[in-house]
């Protein structure tokens, strides 16, 4: 009997057409997920990398569980119809009287759910088993042996469970309410949980937590494979055991509960609606008005309808509408719980800018909220565009509502009206809670101004939009389900998938924008306004469509709706549609000629296509001898209210190699417009390409080597209109930052306008590239990190702008005046330098330091002084440090400038270091363990010396001697002002960034030595680890030195520029013989420690004397650059430390350890509490958490 | 005003022909729609209240099809639908004021006064502040009446109003119907031969989408008038009954069977009886000739 019920589910399922199209969809969503690494798989960055096997079983499992997430609205429907189905149609009593036992019935019922959810569900392994057999897109290259058990194994682990808890839950409700409703809020709970496990889990302390409340393992399966490398995550299927197997059996367990209660619980006896069981109060008394009254009332009144009474019941229904609305208690439960999770992310990431705290800006907060808010404001978006549509007739009110003679329009724009209403009531609930939020952490400078342009200007718009939409499409679908599947189709990256990635392509969107306390929205404006006057007519043109198909009535019919569309046509909407249609049509001419005519746009493809071309068309220049730059004088012309910048000057160039040259290569920006080129020797032009930035001439005369010649040039930027995308943020009306290559031509071929990644590359029939050249090849040895067509230069340059602001380059300013209402300011270099500057100019407050007899500046925008000492100490002491360490600080001046926020970083360039406005100036320097001013300034003061005076050569290892000794002098510098507690637990946490960082490699892993370009977990986190070691092995004062003596051979070193082996040839000069291999280990290997304490006892051997065992686990692998591991026996010198019960250290000594399973027994004076292996973090341990024991004292002597 | 219905066809996607061209004229009064359930006429209240559109045929009010104007039908009607919801959290006041402002009554103090009169009248006065949510079958059914009267309804549709309201509400109401259809259309449906006998001029017989009558109701018991005759019999004997004659219809009387039976002349062993709407209108339904 329970087969049957269950079969009689299924059937009825699967004779539904939506059943199938949702299995449909999840089988092209998982294939396109799987061959484009998109998707459902969004959160997993290695997903598109090319050496992954798109049949990892790790990625196989993602997907799995990531669609059930996807699925639980689907889920929703089938456990939600299957318990309610004899309700809904009053069956209840026909079925409830049959002779079928409870068990039969309630089991069947959600069998047969259950298996028609699998069905859908597994339409997602389907998809990823078609890249198997049908490999486009380029999978054919990336396919692992075939086993079909990765395929099955998230069924049976990942999807099967998840059904089970899901169907508990959802097929509780829905029996205990007798209502589908419930079960879609428990849905939006369910993803909401998710959204709340996903950003506890960023944060190591809750991680764990995070693992357990999120119901479909997504997260503790990332656990799970959170530190393997690729090699490991091509073969290896996830282990059920740790935090997935804890999770699978919990929510397995919860469901499975469920069920029991329910089985139990559950009464055939049919439950009266409670409005029955009111006792009705039948009132007796004389009617004060008869039936004739009544007549004659009713014929007094006079219907009406002039414009003013529909105004009047187009606000009726917006009244009624938003009383339903907030008295739903589903939509309560939603609101609550997502606002509810918005301010507790917002309580713990405001305040956090990578890791560091920083004062919660307006700005700031209102990023964070945008991420948990979007989500729920598109859950309720289309939860009550669902709502509006669909509740007067689910209640069965509209039967006598649709024949009021009301036009369709009052309805549906009073409708409208209330779903807009909403939605400025949660952006007022949103400002509410980030005010709330600020005013928790003491932040008092409130810009309610701010809060109001951005929530209610673009966000409460864009949403709008969005909400027309939804509503339009419940109408013309006219299913609940589809018409959100097709919403969001619409609205998400489906469209851009397709490559349509222009703006005008996606409904409702704006090029992105970040706003700027500096400049606030000014770079934007234009384009953010008109394209919202463009959508805002789209979805005119939607309402009309939407007035002429609103069902009214019975006949949801396509005929019988084509018909009612004929009698709904009338001349105003006609009116309307034609002035919607123009405006839309002259707003995105307008937004067209903008994007395309005066800016240059390309889409994704069109870019690689133009990087393919050049590299096709100049490679072979690469090679040819060219000139290089000595010297640089120029003009540089800033106009901040025109967006524009011209610059003009001169540069002397030589013939710096062996071989004759005839040809100059000379590069620009290729945004940039070229007015001028000219040379001082003959020469003529062979080939121009603005399109690349490319100008090719001959000189007609061979400049032999030695020889010199001049070149003008005169280039103008200037900001035209607006673009759709890749908005130029560098040049703005306050806070202009623009870089040498975008003001300055160079010289030669540029390997870095190539394209990249080169599963890409296989496309276009490139061959592979590194992402540096091979650290012997000759060509790269030739140039240094900065470029190939400088080595230093004489720099010296004017600049000027606005009367208002300051332009700052590098160099020492020499002289400033006034002139014709603007500012200038002129710039030169004491000492020769690195071809790279900056160019910035900004409304700023100055504040002034001398150190040394130079001035040390800091440059900011007035609002943002809160660190500026701090920040200017930190500077002081790095340069006070550096000065003696390495070498004497070269240049006449140091400058820290602040610029806009559009990117959350700090650069370096000799003698001026840009910090971003949401970086270092609105940090919280106080209660930070680990100041920021000390870690980031002293790591850019620190770039001073690696590379602008010893400049690496530019091939693979190139960071070596730039970032790893930037992080090396930040290490300096944090050791002068903490104590070794704060160094171990910042140790500890770039342990664990180092080894996250590499499992998400998506290419290859290299050694420190051979470091490569965009591997920040190696050259930051490792490079810092391994140098702390190092400083640890040496000896501080010994590894300065060497550093030392190295700076002081290759210093503004002219000729071959050095690599990474040469400074770790000085490192093991330093260092005695039996540290050799320790080196080579840290720098030219891939090592990775499992340390591990396995107990440690002590006996009494004198007075405050004790004997300590202690015994522990060496793991050592050898990693290759996939992450393949290869198991080596030790041979290692590793810290061993013991404690006393106040954690003070009573002895500490160095072991060679030789082998796997240790003990080591040494004599301590005073009662030893607690032992550890490597306790200050020097190895890098996959656990760093298990390395100490408590002592067991035994009192037997 | 006079409403004409010109053969009207309506069948709907899974097969069933709800309506097989039906013609009708109604005028100021109220109209009986008789039928048994599933006749067709609901659905022919749905198309005269443009909730549905007929295949064929069209409906003319006052010589306007109101297929091109359809609002003007919407302007002029009440409708009782059979059955129909309430919105749970609203409460019959504020609900019945939304619904007379959409009907187009825009002053605020008359709307007032005529959400009083229909409460009174409907006997909700006293739970008008209450959610509607929390009404009985029966008050929600005599809210659904209230609705259907505000405004000034000129046509007025009641699909089996007085279902589930006791006999003292069932006859206010008809007291109320039968005073304002003097100057109005009043189509009552429903399957309740009394009712119509009660309150209607004129009326007609719906099954099976077709009209077996259509006409004034004294005619229509007219028509069988002395062609009914009675017999009381044994519950065992009315299987031989019904074998040998047509039974109009047959009830319990006193622990017998009463039979009617429909004949030109009497038979045997039966009494004459006076016909009622009720012989003509079962002998209408079972076609017995």
């Amino acid at each position: 009997m329970i087969w049957h019920i269950a079969a009689f589910e299924l059937k009825n399922r699967f004779n539904k057409v939506s059943t199938h199209i949702y299995f449909l969809l999840f089988v092209l969503i998982s294939y396109m997920g799987i061959v484009r690494g998109s998707g459902p798989l969004r959160m997993v960055g290695e997903a598109r990398s090319i050496h992954l096997f798109v049949n990892a079983p790790f990625i196989l499992y993602h997907l799995a569980v990531i669609m059930s997430y996807a699925g639980t609205l689907i889920a929703c429907a089938f456990f939600g119809k299957a318990a309610s189905r004899d309700y809904q149609y009053q069956t209840q009593g026909l079925f409830f009287s049959y002779p079928i036992t409870k068990m039969n019935y309630v089991g069947g019922r959600f069998i047969g759910a259950a298996l028609a959810t699998l069905y859908v569900f597994s339409g997602a392994m389907l998809g990823a088993l078609l890249v198997q057999i049908i490999p486009l897109f380029g999978a054919a290259d990336r396919l692992g042996i075939f086993s079909i058990w990765p395929y099955v194994y998230p069924i049976f682990v990942g999807i099967i469970p998840n059904i089970i808890f899901v169907g508990a839950i959802f097929f509780a409700m829905a029996i205990s309410t007798r209502k589908t409703m419930p079960v879609y809020t428990g849905g939006v709970i369910i993803l909401l949980m998710f959204l709340l496990a996903s950003r506890l889990a960023g944060h190591p302390d809750t991680r764990f937590l995070a693992n357990l409340i999120d119901p479909f393992s997504v997260l503790a399966a990332q656990s799970s494979y959170g530190f393997w490398a690729l090699a490991q995550k091509n073969i290896q299927l996830l282990p059920l055991s740790g935090p997935l197997l804890l999770n699978r059996l919990i929510f397995t367990g919860i469901g499975l509960t469920i069920l029991g209660i329910l089985f139990k619980r559950f009464q055939f006896a049919e439950v009266q609606e409670s409005g029955l069981n009111n006792p009705e109060k039948v009132s007796v008394k004389e009617k004060k008005i008869g039936p004739v009254a009544l007549k004659i009332m009713m014929q007094s009144v006079q219907p009406r309808d002039d414009f003013k009474t529909r105004l009047m019941q187009m606000f009726s229904i917006f009244i009624n509408e938003m009383k339903c609305i907030f008295s739903n208690k589903y939509f309560r439960a939603i609101l609550i719980m997502g606002t509810g999770i918005a301010i507790f992310a917002g309580f713990r990431s405001i305040g956090l800018v990578r890791g560091t705290p920083t004062y919660p800006a307006t700005s700031q907060v209102l990023d964070v909220f945008y991420d948990a808010y979007y989500f729920l404001l598109l859950v309720i978006v289309l939860f009550l565009s669902v709502e509006l549509i669909w509740r007067e007739r689910r209640e069965g009110v509209s039967i006598y509502l649709d024949p009021l003679p009301v036009p369709e329009w009052v309805v549906f724009i009073g409708k409208l009206a209330a779903l807009l209403g909403t939605l400025a009531v949660i952006q007022v609930i949103a400002m509410a809670s980030g005010i709330f939020i600020q005013l928790t952490q003491g932040y008092t400078h409130l810009e309610p101004g701010l809060y109001i342009r951005e929530l209610f200007g673009h966000r409460w718009l864009y949403f709008s939009l969005i909400g027309i939409l939804a509503l339009t499409v419940q109408v013309l679908v006219n299913h609940k389900f589809l018409g959100w599947i097709v919403t969001l189709l619409i609205c998400d990256d489906f469209i851009v998938m397709m490559g349509l990635e222009h703006n005008l392509w996606t409904f409702g969107q704006v090029p992105s924008y970040i706003y700027s306390d500096l400049v606030g929205y000014s770079p934007f404006i234009k384009a953010i306004v008109s394209y919202n006057l463009y959508w805002v007519f789209v979805s005119i043109l939607f309402i009309v469509l939407a007035l002429l198909f609103l069902v009214r009535g019975y006949d949801t019919g396509l005929k019988a709706r084509f018909i009612e569309l004929r009698n709904r046509w009338s001349r105003s909407k006609l009116g309307v549609s034609i002035t919607a249609l123009t405006g839309m049509i002259c707003m995105g001419v307008f937004i067209i000629h903008n994007t395309t005519v005066l800016n240059f746009y390309e889409s994704t493809k069109a870019v690689e296509k133009r990087q393919v071309e050049y590299e096709n068309e100049y490679k072979k220049f690469e090679n040819s001898p060219q000139l290089s730059t000595v010297s640089v004088s120029m003009a540089v012309d800033i106009f901040p209210d025109d967006i524009k910048v011209n610059s003009a000057g001169h540069l002397v160039l030589q013939n710096k190699s062996v071989d004759p040259v005839t040809e100059i290569f000379v590069q620009t920006f290729c945004v940039a417009q070229v007015e001028d080129l000219r040379f001082s020797r003959r020469h003529s032009l062979i080939e121009e390409s603005q399109r690349h930035g490319v100008y090719r001439y001959t000189l007609e005369e061979t400049l032999m080597p030695g020889d010199t010649c001049s070149m003008w040039f005169d280039i103008r930027i200037a900001q035209k209109g607006f673009q759709d995308r890749d908005v130029n943020t560098n040049l703005v009306q306050n806070g202009t930052s623009l870089g040498s290559n975008h003001l300055l031509p160079y010289i030669g071929y540029d390997r870095w306008l190539e394209l990249e990644d080169n599963g890409k590359r296989k496309k276009y029939d490139l061959p592979h590239r590194e992402r540096l050249p091979a650290i012997d090849d000759k060509l790269g040895l030739q140039g240094n990190i900065i470029g190939h067509d400088a080595e230093l230069v004489d720099y010296e340059t004017v600049m000027s702008t606005s009367s208002d602001q300051i332009a700052i380059t590098s160099g020492t300013l020499v002289k400033s005046w006034q002139e014709n209402g603007r500012r200038y300011f002129h710039y030169k270099s004491q000492h020769s330098m690195m071809k790279y500057v900056p160019f910035i100019s900004g409304r700023y407050a100055v504040k002034q330091r001398m150190w040394q007899g130079i001035p040390v500046e800091i440059y900011y925008h007035p609002q943002h002084d809160m660190n500026v000492d701090l920040m200017l100490d930190a500077t002081i002491q790095s340069l006070t440090l550096f000065d003696q360490v390495y070498s004497p600080y070269p240049y006449g001046s140091m400058k820290l400038v602040e610029f806009p926020r559009y990117e959350i970083m700090a650069e370096a360039y000799p003698g001026v270091i840009p910090i971003s406005e949401g970086y270092g100036f609105m940090a919280k320097f106080e209660g930070q363990e680990l100041p920021f001013a000390h870690r980031v300034m002293a790591h850019e003061v620190g770039h001073q010396w690696w590379p602008f005076i010893v400049a690496g050569a530019g091939v693979a290892g190139e960071f070596f001697l730039s970032e790893v000794m930037a992080q090396y002098s930040a290490l300096l510098v944090v050791q002068e002002s903490y104590d070794q507690d704060v160094i171990t637990s910042y140790m500890k946490r770039r342990i664990r960034s180092y080894l996250r960082g590499r499992a998400t490699e998506r290419d290859e892993e290299r050694p420190i030595s051979l470091v490569n370009f965009e591997t920040k977990y190696v050259f930051y986190e490792k490079g810092m680890m391994a140098m702390y070691a190092l400083q640890d092995y040496l000896g501080k004062a010994a590894l300065n030195q060497a550093i030392h003596q190295f700076v002081e051979d290759y210093a503004f070193h002219q000729g071959d520029a050095p690599v990474s082996l040469d400074l770790i040839r000085y490192f093991r000069e330093a260092a005695p013989d039996s540290l050799h291999t320790i080196i080579d280990e840290l720098f030219e290997q891939i090592i990775i420690y499992d340390n591990k304490s396995v107990k440690a006892s002590a006996k009494v051997i004198s007075e405050d004397q004790y004997e300590l065992c202690f015994e522990f686990i060496v793991q050592k692998v050898r990693c290759d650059e996939r992450g393949k591991e290869e198991k080596l026996r030790p041979h290692d010198l590793i810290d061993f430390v013991v404690f006393d019960d106040d954690d003070e250290i009573l002895y500490s000594q160095k072991y060679w350890i030789d082998a796997e399973e240790n003990t080591l027994c040494f004599i301590v004076n005073g009662k030893p509490a607690i032992v550890g292996i490597d306790p200050f973090c020097r190895l890098i341990d996959r656990h760093t958490d298990d390395n100490m024991a408590s002592v067991q004292i035994s009192d037997i002597k | 005003m006079k409403l004409e219905i010109q053969s009207l066809s309506k069948t709907y996607s899974n097969g069933v022909r709800a309506l097989k061209g039906i013609d009708m004229v109604f005028s100021n009064g109220m109209f009986g729609l008789l039928g048994p359930n599933g006749a067709g006429k609901s659905t022919l209240m749905r198309i005269i209240a443009t909730l549905q559109v007929p295949d064929q045929g069209c409906i003319i009010i006052d010589g306007k099809d109101i297929k091109q104007s359809r609002q003007d039908v919407r302007k002029i009607l009440g409708y009782l639908p059979q059955s129909f919801g309430v919105y749970p959290d609203v409460s019959a006041e504020e609900m019945l004021n939304h619904i007379i402002l959409l009907k187009g009554i825009r002053n605020k103090r008359k709307r007032n006064i005529l959400v009083e009169a229909l409460l009174e009248q409907t006997n909700l006065i006293d739970v008008r502040k209450r959610k509607l949510g929390g009404f009985s079958g029966g008050m929600k059914q005599r809210f659904g009446i209230a609705q259907a009267l505000a405004g000034n309804p000129e046509l007025l549709i009641v699909d089996e109003p007085t279902a589930g309201l006791d006999p003292e509400e069932r006859n206010r109401f008809h007291n109320i119907l039968s005073e304002i259809s003097e100057d109005r259309i009043v189509i009552l449906s429903t399957h309740i031969v009394d009712d119509v006998r009660q309150l209607c001029d004129q009326m007609a017989i719906l099954h099976e989408g077709e009209i077996l009558y259509y006409g004034r109701t004294v005619d229509a018991i007219d028509n069988v008038n002395g062609k009914i005759w009675q017999k009381i019999i044994n519950k065992d004997e009315i299987a031989d009954y019904h074998e040998q004659h047509e039974i109009v219809l047959s009830r319990l009387y006193a622990g017998k069977i009463c039979i009617h039976v429909y004949h030109s002349t009497q038979p045997e062993g039966f009494e004459p009886v006076e016909a009622d709407l009720e012989d003509m209108y079962f002998k209408t339904i079972k076609k017995i000739v």
